[in-house]
């Protein structure tokens, strides 16, 4: 093997750049002290290799301690700042949502995933940091092409000077080297330094293998970009497909083959008998302006009649007309500048609406007028009039002279 | 490297130390005397009298209490595993552990006061709040004046009995080198390790978390044995410091390899009680639960509060970027000095424990008195209101930090007596070259 | 005098497994750095692995087919297939989760906190203990990843921007799981393969093949053994270590923080994070025992993992295992202590209740199992230990389901009381997983070098070097 390595029959080695020398040895103790020799003689670019680690090796090295830690301790911090912002700015304020009465935003339930993140980064900043400054990965070396030196990862230790360093001869190096204990004859070693060769395929794959990861992400991205007639691909249906009939879709089940189904003639569906016409329309006559002019006498109008109103009132119509009724709802109130189409509620205190009829209001709130919408689906009948018993309540508390009231009275309002 | 062969052979003979270990006891003496005068003297005059003087107490108590139970649990450590690193520190442990007798006669105190006032600082022993309080009244199997005090019997006989088995029996290896009374010592470890960790949690429990008789929490054991081990450390590292110093002990018997080791200890039990206080806190604190949070509520609101997130800096924070450093723990002032923090620590983290349940529970006597008439819940919630003043008063007294230096100083100046006559490192241990030999990688 | 006396002691004769006056070699025989190699690597390297291994195989490889198949039919049918009902909702997959995380603390433990407290003897295990925590995390994260039913939807825990415009809710601590079991598997992965890297290039160097010299080059990332490379290696191990050390006792801190955090009685309670932590360590020390002793003696390696590793191995059991039994005690002393007559139920009903059997299990073989590990003669006898590691493992996997079923199965309402029966699917879901546990384990002895070969040759004592003196962390410090 040795003889090999010596050999000037190898032809290649002469036009390629001198890498340096290599010595090997036998045991730690020989490497160690021919490391401290090599140290002395005032090298600087050469470097031990070992199967394992030795202890005490730096000093007979003379370097000193890495820098790794702070690098790691950077990382760390970044981690515990990115866990404390991401938990902080998602749940607090992108997309504040309130559990179980939890703080937004609290430090007791923030710490586990602090305290993960901190170590998560710092493991990377550990490994990548170690790689990045062992120059690792490293696939082609020079030494590797030393056929001696496979046995570096098994049971032999190796000291390589390099030629690059000033203090570097070809003889008089190896003869500082073949002078400590070496097991086998100083060699020089050729190669192009840092600068490996990759095999042609392991190029190619370089380049081709990126651009095919990046045609899934590619089409993603088109197909969240475009819009397209057909149904789209659905790899899970979740519960998009379900056994019931749509709108105008035809039944065979059927003689007509209609899925509506049309109602029964001479009937009316069970509660949808509506003969009251002054209970249920707030009309008396058939003409546009029949407004009643009176509660319908179904109706008992007690105190707990006008407390259901005030209720259903606060609840349906506050939000926009105000509690007061003169339109300062905190909707309004959001809305007015915001939204330049807005236009506020009325006061429910203004000459013509303290003039209108019950039917008129009971009217307005079932339809809906101008931009109101009807509120019909949120109110029953009876809540619609026990609002509009509300309103009226409202307008004549609101109009109500201050020197009416008695002393206590007042007191009680301020 | 020559020095450190030298030192392979026990520096001096016995005793030649002596002068020194004198002085140290004497400052004891007088740190020991002074405090707790000083910490009585003004506690009377102070704002609830004597019955405050006994929160200080517990403090003080459980503040010397945890450093010598840590050198106990320390020296039991090191015979369990085996350890070869420790053994010129193993000495020193083994000393502040047998201050233990001393620990069982500044305990009555607390025995007296529990058997002889009408407001015992552990409320559960006052016989009207016992009955007045259904759940006080429900724990009385456990909470009463009699089974504590087997107990704490208990207790004691187990700690001066493993102590005085630690030291005498290192002490008969001084003499013969004896190898096989190391096989002893590690033999005796193993049961005496559940000994230990048993007797310890549950004087914790009678001692500490008993302040406040509503309250309960699992892990309280473990989060005593924390800040015991913690506290040891700390008090192995100043005394090793001092010793060395003024040359009872050789420089080549505690190295740097020693400190750093010790270093890390301490920094790995600033960790771990950090981890069992946030876990204990976390949870309580997440499930809101009113039969857990009220010790917290006492704790986070007031000036207490205050206290509390001191705590959360000087007990963690702080000590953990301090002490994160290889060269901190390497280093001859800083890492001592980090010691002596954690110390403070260490009782401000009993002053955490104590003195809010103690103030929050010297309301319940007085209004136990003064609504004895009125039903359970009357009286308890009157209290609660009582203790809810409590909240606004500045908690610390002089003597909660006088009374800890006081009885500090007692128990060094035991230790100083103790030492004295033997050496100061295990002269003949078959692993004390293996000690002094430690290298860190 | 001192003298004399210390010639008295060294006469004096000693059992050598016990004389302190010096520690037992760590690699049995006469072996150099050679030897270490070749032993090592020939398990990789001989053309056929030992019969065993096919039956092991034969085995295993049935199980992890069922265990993917009771997953495809989970996601055809939904959780519906298992035996989980009001009032136990969280029943098996939870059980199985936890129990699988517990078997993963061994190797890092092993790894990261042996390594700090300097204990040498774990080079011998470390590596095979920390391949089991990571197919153990790989069985462990399986449990909730499926248990969710659509997991197509799993994404959504994640922090990722989406067009819902949602976060994940970080204070749910089952997110904290999330966090906490993908950072620990990053870490425990990144160990691993960084412990890995220098016996990789040894693989690489000694590959006769040239497809094997490709695959374990480009793994070993062109290692050369440089000491500068060492001497930066050595400290991001350290680093890593103390950083993995923490990261262990998070781990299942968090996982039982999915429970305590709750105010169910029974799960809220604050001893559970050292408690889980704990009783991982057991049951992961008690994991390796049970495949390392088989594992040494097939593949020839018990020179390298001697009795003595299994026997500390052992004593660390039964350290854990006390433990363990301190906590139950614990739990039982303050439920009767809070004098909350809802925890004194949950406690009563736990031992007496419908579920008696199963917490007479877990305390049989958890805690009175370990105790013969006193005894010397069964702490260091190989089938003995593993019968007892054996019955640890069964009784680990019934803690959890004690705390999760037992809990549950009593609702605050007895009406909503039950009882919770596995299905078939509960049942081969759980032998599927130790079927992929044993696949991934039989493979790593197959293909990786089993046991950090660098490592032991570290520990040899022909590996220090003999101080002459003068440069002990000398002069010319320059940092790089």
């Amino acid at each position: 093997m040795n003889a090999k390595a010596h050999s000037p029959a190898a032809p290649a080695e002469r036009t390629r750049p001198l890498y340096g020398v290599i010595a090997e040895y036998k045991d730690v103790d020989s490497l160690v002290a021919a490391a401290r020799k090599v140290r002395d003689a005032g090298y600087t670019r050469w470097d031990t290799h070992t199967p394992f680690p030795i202890h005490g090796i730096e000093g007979a090295m003379g370097f000193g301690m890495t820098r790794l830690p702070w690098f790691v301790l950077c990382c760390g911090l970044t981690g515990l700042t990115v866990a404390v912002l991401l938990q902080w700015w998602t749940n607090a304020v992108d997309y504040p949502f309130l559990i179980s009465g939890k703080p937004l935003f609290a430090l007791p339930p923030a710490i586990p995933i602090c305290f993960e993140l901190t170590v998560l980064f710092s493991a990377f900043g550990t490994f990548f940091g170690m790689l990045g400054l062992n120059k690792l990965p490293m696939l082609h070396h020079p030494l590797f092409e030393h056929e001696a030196f496979k046995r570096v990862t098994d049971d032999r230790f190796f000291l390589a000077i390099e030629s690059q360093d000033p203090k570097f001869g070809l003889e008089s190096t190896k003869a500082l080297l073949a002078s400590t204990g070496v097991c086998a004859d100083v060699v020089a070693v050729h190669g192009n330094g840092d600068k490996g060769v990759l095999p042609n395929w392991m190029k190619n794959f370089a380049i081709v293998m990126p651009i095919l990861l990046l045609v899934p992400l590619a089409w993603i991205v088109t197909a969240r970009h475009s819009t397209s007639p057909k149904t789209r691909l659905q790899v899970i249906p979740d519960m998009d497909q379900q056994l019931k009939f749509r709108n105008q879709t035809r039944n065979v089940f059927f003689a007509d083959q209609r899925n509506e189904r049309p109602r029964v003639e001479g009937t009316i569906p069970r509660g949808l008998l509506r003969e009251d016409q002054h209970y249920y329309t707030g009309k008396t006559g058939p003409g546009e302006s029949d407004w009643a002019t009176k509660f319908p006498a179904a109706l008992s109008l007690d105190e707990a009649f006008v407390a259901r109103g005030r209720e259903r009132f606060n609840i349906t119509c506050a939000a926009c007309h105000g509690q007061t009724g003169v339109g300062d709802g905190l909707v309004s109130q959001r809305a007015t500048g915001k939204y330049p189409s807005w236009i506020p509620p009325i006061s429910l205190h203004a000459e013509n609406l303290l003039a209108q009829p019950v039917g008129q209001t009971f009217s307005s709130i079932r339809n809906g007028i101008r931009t109101m919408p009807s509120y019909a689906q949120q109110l029953t009948v009876e809540d619609t009039w026990a609002i509009v018993a509300y309103v009226k309540a409202l307008q004549k508390s609101q109009a109500f002279p201050v020197e009416k009231l008695s002393p206590e009275e007042r007191q009680k309002v301020q | 490297m020559n020095e450190q062969h030298s030192s392979m052979a026990p520096s001096g003979s016995a005793g030649g130390h002596a002068p020194i270990l004198d002085r140290l006891a004497q400052r004891g003496l007088i740190l020991g005397g002074g405090g707790l005068v000083a910490g009585l003297g003004l506690a009377l005059l102070g704002e609830g009298g004597f019955q405050r003087f006994m929160g200080s107490y517990v403090i003080a108590f459980a503040f010397v209490l945890a450093i010598a139970l840590g050198a106990l649990g320390f020296v039991i450590i090191q015979h369990l595993t085996r350890a070869g690193w420790s053994v010129t520190n193993r000495r020193i442990a083994e000393l502040i552990a047998s201050t233990i007798p001393l620990l069982a006669v500044l305990f009555l105190p607390i025995v007296l006061n529990l058997l002889l006032s009408k407001h015992p600082v552990l409320p559960w022993a006052d016989a009207e709040l016992a009955q007045a309080d259904p759940l006080i009244a429900k724990k009385a199997a456990y909470l009463n004046s009699g089974f504590f005090l087997v107990r704490w019997a208990i207790y004691f006989g187990i700690w001066v009995g493993l102590s005085r088995f630690f030291l005498g029996t290192s002490l008969k290896q001084d003499e013969s080198g004896d190898p096989r009374l190391t096989i002893k010592m590690e033999k005796m470890a193993a049961p005496a390790v559940l000994l230990f960790g048993l007797s310890l949690s549950f004087a914790a429990f009678d001692l500490l978390m008993s302040l406040d008789p509503h309250w309960f929490s699992t892990i309280f054991g473990v989060y005593y044995f924390a800040g015991c081990m913690m506290s040891f450390f700390a008090a192995c590292i100043l005394l090793g410091k001092w010793l060395q110093k003024n040359g009872a002990i050789g420089a080549g018997e505690i190295t740097t390899e020693h400190r750093h080791d010790l270093g890390k200890f301490l920094f790995g039990f600033v960790v771990f009680w950090s981890y069992v206080a946030f876990s204990q806190f976390m949870l309580i604190w997440y499930a809101n639960n009113p039969e857990e949070t009220g010790w917290y509520d006492v704790r986070q609101n007031g000036a207490m509060g205050y206290f509390s997130i001191a705590l959360i800096f000087v007990h963690f924070v702080i000590p953990f970027f301090g002490l994160l450093s290889r060269h901190v723990k390497r280093h001859p002032v800083a890492l001592p000095f980090w010691a002596a923090w954690l110390l403070v620590a260490q009782w401000l983290d009993l002053f955490f424990i104590v003195v809010p349940s103690v103030q929050h529970w010297m309301g319940h006597g007085h209004a136990g008195e003064g609504h004895a008439a009125l039903g359970h819940a009357d009286a308890a919630h009157a209290a609660g209101q009582v203790a809810d003043h409590a909240h606004e008063l500045f908690p610390l007294a002089l003597s909660d930090l006088l009374t800890p230096i006081g009885l500090a100083g007692l128990a060094l100046f035991f230790f100083a007596r103790r030492a004295r006559a033997v050496a100061l490192t295990p002269k003949l241990d078959p692993r004390r070259g293996e000690s002094l030999s430690l290298q860190n990688i | 005098m001192t003298s004399s006396a210390m010639g008295n002691a060294s006469a004096i004769v000693i059992d050598q497994d016990i004389d302190p006056r010096r520690r037992k070699s760590l690699v049995e025989g006469d072996h150099d750095f050679t030897s270490i190699t070749a032993s090592i690597a020939n398990v990789a390297e001989r053309p056929k692995p030992p019969k065993a291994w096919y039956v092991a195989m034969a085995i295993s490889l049935p199980l992890t087919l069922t265990l993917f198949g009771c997953i495809a039919y989970l996601v055809v049918k939904g959780v519906g297939i298992w035996g989980n009902r009001q009032p136990i909702s969280w029943a098996w997959p939870i059980v199985n989760f936890v129990f699988w995380v517990g078997i993963a603390h061994a190797g890092t433990l092993i790894s990261a906190i042996l390594f700090l407290f300097r204990q040498k003897w774990r080079t011998s295990i470390n590596r095979a203990a920390e391949a089991m925590t990571i197919f153990a995390v790989v069985c462990a994260g399986t449990f909730p990843a499926i248990h969710v039913g659509r997991i197509w939807m799993e994404w959504f825990l994640a922090p990722v921007p989406n067009h819902l415009e949602m976060w994940p809710q970080f204070r749910s601590p089952l997110l904290w799981d999330v966090f906490a079991v993908s950072t620990y598997a990053t870490v425990s992965l990144l160990f691993w393969y960084m412990g890995m890297v220098p016996d990789l290039a040894t693989f690489r160097d000694r590959a006769t093949t040239k497809i094997k010299k490709i695959a374990y080059g480009i793994f070993a990332l062109g290692w050369r053994g440089s000491s500068r490379q060492w001497h930066r290696y050595e400290r991001a191990y350290l680093l890593l270590a103390a950083l993995a050390m923490p990261l262990v006792l998070s781990v299942h801190s968090v996982v039982s923080f999915d429970f305590a955090v709750s105010i169910l009685p029974g799960w809220h309670t604050t001893i559970f994070p050292p408690y889980f932590v704990a009783g991982a360590i057991f049951s992961g020390f008690a994991m390796v025992v049970t495949l390392m002793v088989p594992a040494r003696a097939l593949f020839g390696l018990k020179h390298v993992v001697t009795l003595r590793h299994l026997e500390n191995m052992n004593k660390v059991i039964v350290a854990t295992g006390t433990m363990v039994g301190y906590a139950y005690a614990m739990e039982f002393f303050i439920a009767w202590y809070s004098g909350s007559q809802y925890e004194q139920f949950a406690f009563i009903n736990r031992a007496l209740g419908p579920y008696w059997w199963a917490y007479w299990i877990m305390v049989s073989c958890n805690v009175i199992a370990p105790q013969f590990f006193w005894f010397k003669k069964i702490r260091t006898s190989p089938l003995l230990m593993v019968i007892v590691c054996i019955f640890v493992n069964i009784g680990m996997w019934f803690e959890r389901f004690v705390i999760t079923v037992s809990t549950l199965n009593r609702d605050f309402l007895p009406s909503a009381w039950g009882y919770f029966s596995p299905t078939l699917f509960d049942i081969l879901t759980l032998c599927g997983s130790f079927g992929l546990f044993m696949t991934l384990f039989l493979l790593f002895c197959r293909y990786l070098p089993m046991v950090a070969i660098s490592e032991v040759k570290s520990v040899m004592p022909q590996a220090h070097p003999h101080h002459h003196g003068d440069d002990a962390h000398g002069a010319g410090h320059h940092a790089h």
